[in-house]
């Protein structure tokens, strides 16, 4: 691919390199269902996340290196996220907002929602609540924020393994 | 008008092809499903009744009666409320559409015969609407069982204070 | 252009089966063919309000049919209704109209109360009345400030989002919560009201009626939001009963049907307020309905802040809450449009059917209606002017 992923790069220009991108994270709004409004409740005045280094909202799949996904995911719905989501450019990071992204939530038995993105999607941040409190959406998007500044993307790419992903809360 | 003086206008105009009940405030006529049509049409022709305002179509299983639907319309100048029920069986069920006299009834009757599998004859267009396309069975029926809950049961405590 | 040709020509199709167009000839009378297109708006779109998607059929930038998809968000909530008891469903039910989650759990707290005859206590229904204004305010500042953001203007949005943080401080400190409330119960609600929870819905009335004002002066008042909605969208009053239309799309066209005046639940007889009514139908006059609704929320809480008596606010239930065997339907004018619950009971805690109409699905069944024959950029305008929530649709 380029240089970035073929090579180690040294701390100082990797810490640079990190920093530009976990600050400028253009954030593309897979907004579903009732945690869409608490996100979109999140980018406006009071709560802002664009104070984070998250843009809001990127145009497309195409410029995005975010993907939050807010609210129930169906099974109607669900080759739209994946197509979407394979629009997506590398580096892209996936946040699951809420308790119907993460694993079904109050929808557990239903016979038409698919129990948590990541049966769909890789993930890298869970925030969980429903719906969660924008203070939960910024912690986790600082969180992620933590492990895009220690990330190296030549592990990312040659290894294709991913690390584990973040509970928002779990620590807590 | 009020329930009863709907209860004995239709009575009056039906005879014995409607079987009313009012409930809580509300008629609801049970008809034989040849007569539904005959009853929509004259809930919304009749000018006493000028029930212009669609509500919904619900199904209801009535397990080994049939399937059981229920159209509920409104009539905005005279306000009051009509319910017209009636049971066809639970295979090859059907009814005459009555998207043609109010257009609301267009979707509605396409949700019902999806979830429950009951044929509208004379309807433009019965092609699935809210389920996708690969799905097979009639959710709202009994006999439709939840899979995850057969598979896993709810692992917290039922009841507050368990 | 498509004044300059002579239309309705004769219509073909396409040897290779793509398509229909039509024939027509310009002014120098020679004889084009125009092909239609077929495009996909959604789901996933930045100006649909969630999961809609709309399959047009376009003839240059006039569309001949739109039809639209549902379903995306379709979470079966009926069918999980005759497995939960009525706690659980009113946990569940205000999941649907996401931002106004009151409306929802009041008719379903009305019709287990219609069907077990339950006596509730009249604070807990001044309350629930309290709850339910705000609740309708919160809903269409979220249509006061996306409609114009889909027109264009950018600020509107914020300005919505701050009065919604205000009401929703309110709604926190009441019940806990800022978006799902679960606070109305059987029999009344789950709490009482905490200290100063009516000096803030006393103080915050003012503060809400200025910036009211604001809105009507910026954005009814500008030019181009004119412009763009007046006479687009028309919905006569007689194709909307027929649709099922309801709320302020109906209450726009000019009938004045209310639940709240025509068959008042709660204590909606004892207190003033108008119901605003259009005179077109139009994007405008659904707008301009949608603040005016406002206003008349501000008086009946102006209202109903002086009248909570004091008292219990939920009567004792018996330890499992059971319907007696039969059906009952409850009619309550929820913030989109009239929503109500009919329910078939087999004695049983857990209802045997519980059917939900909803407002937004009815609204939207008429959007082949509208959109045909307007222009593409109008599309917008008019889908944003049907104040849908998509969980409203598919339940």
């Amino acid at each position: 691919m380029g240089l970035v992923d073929a090579v180690e790069l040294p701390q100082p220009i990797k810490f640079v390199f990190n920093w530009g991108r976990k600050y400028s994270l253009w954030v593309f709004n897979f907004g579903l269902a009732c945690c869409a409004i608490e996100f979109i409740a999140t980018s406006m005045a009071r709560h802002d996340f664009i104070r984070l280094g998250v843009i809001p909202f990127a145009h497309g799949p195409r410029q995005a290196d975010l993907l939050v996904v807010s609210g129930t995911l169906t099974d109607k719905m669900a080759p739209a996220l994946q197509r979407l989501y394979q629009e997506m450019p590398e580096p892209k990071y996936v946040i699951s907002f809420g308790s119907c992204s993460n694993c079904g939530g109050p929808y557990w038995d239903s016979y038409s929602v698919t129990k948590g993105v990541d049966q769909i999607i890789p993930v890298d941040v869970y925030v969980p609540g429903c719906p969660p409190r924008p203070e939960a959406l910024l912690n986790g998007i600082m969180k992620l924020q933590e492990r895009i500044g220690s990330e190296s993307l030549r592990q990312r790419y040659a290894n294709g393994d991913r690390p584990e992903p973040i509970v928002v809360g779990a620590d807590a | 008008m009020d329930a009863d003086a709907l209860r004995d206008h239709l009575v009056a105009e039906l005879g014995d092809a409607v079987d009313p009940e009012v409930a809580y405030g509300l008629l609801t006529v049970t008809v034989a499903p040849g007569d539904y049509r005959r009853v929509a049409e004259l809930a919304r022709r009749d000018p006493e009744l000028a029930c212009n305002f669609f509500e919904f179509i619900s199904g209801v299983d009535e397990e080994a009666a049939g399937i059981g639907l229920v159209l509920h319309v409104y009539s905005t100048s005279h306000r009051h409320h009509l319910q017209v029920r009636t049971v066809v069986p639970r295979d090859g069920g059907h009814l005459p559409t009555v998207s043609d006299l109010w257009a609301g009834a267009d979707w509605q009757e396409r949700e019902m015969a999806e979830l429950f599998g009951v044929g509208f004859d004379g309807h433009p267009n019965l092609a699935k609407l809210l389920l996708p396309e690969e799905f097979e069975g009639y959710p709202l029926r009994k006999e439709f069982a939840l899979l995850t809950r057969e598979a896993k049961p709810w692992p917290g405590a039922k009841e507050p204070g368990e | 252009m498509a004044t300059d040709l002579q239309r309705g020509g004769a219509a073909f199709q396409a040897a290779d089966g793509t398509g229909v167009g039509i024939i027509v000839r310009d002014k120098a009378d020679r004889e084009l063919r125009t092909q239609d297109m077929t495009l996909n708006v959604g789901p996933q779109h930045p100006a649909t309000h969630g999961v809609l998607r709309v399959v047009v059929t376009l003839d240059g930038e006039l569309i001949e049919d739109a039809q639209p998809v549902i379903g995306y968000m379709h979470r079966s909530f009926e069918k999980l209704a005759e497995y939960r008891d009525f706690r659980q469903i009113i946990a569940l039910v205000n999941r649907h109209d996401w931002v106004s989650s009151v409306a929802n759990e009041l008719g379903v707290a009305l019709i287990v109360e219609k069907q077990m005859d339950l006596e509730v206590p009249e604070r807990a229904t001044w309350i629930r009345m309290l709850m339910a204004e705000w609740t309708r305010i919160l809903n269409h500042l979220m249509f006061v400030g996306s409609y114009p953001l889909e027109l264009g203007a950018i600020t509107p949005m914020f300005y919505a989002f701050r009065e919604r943080e205000e009401i929703q401080a309110l709604m926190e400190w009441i019940t806990g919560g800022r978006l799902h409330l679960t606070y109305c119960r059987v029999g009344g609600l789950k709490q009482d009201l905490p200290r100063g929870a009516i000096q803030m819905s006393r103080d915050l009335v003012p503060r809400m009626r200025e910036r009211l004002k604001e809105y009507e002066d910026l954005v009814l008042g500008n030019e181009i939001f004119a412009a763009r909605t007046k006479g687009v969208g028309v919905l006569p009053a007689d194709v909307a009963c027929s649709y099922g239309v309801s709320g302020a799309l109906l209450q726009a066209a000019g009938v004045p049907e209310d639940s709240r005046k025509t068959e008042p639940y709660l204590f909606y007889d004892q207190v003033e307020f108008d119901v605003p009514t259009g005179r077109n139908g139009d994007c405008y006059d659904r707008y301009a309905t949608l603040l005016a609704r406002i206003r008349e929320s501000l008086r009946i809480i102006e209202q109903v802040n002086e009248r909570i008596p004091p008292g219990p606010v939920n009567v004792k239930l018996p330890k499992v809450v059971r319907t007696p065997p039969g059906h009952a339907y409850v009619r309550t004018e929820a913030p989109l449009g009239q929503l109500s619950y009919y329910m078939v009971s087999h004695g049983e805690k857990t209802p045997w059917r519980f059917r939900m109409r909803t407002p937004s699905f009815n609204n939207i069944s008429s959007l082949p209606y509208l959109l045909k024959g307007t222009l593409m950029p109008d599309m917008i305008a008019v889908m944003g002017s049907m104040f849908f929530i998509v969980g409203d649709i598919d339940r």
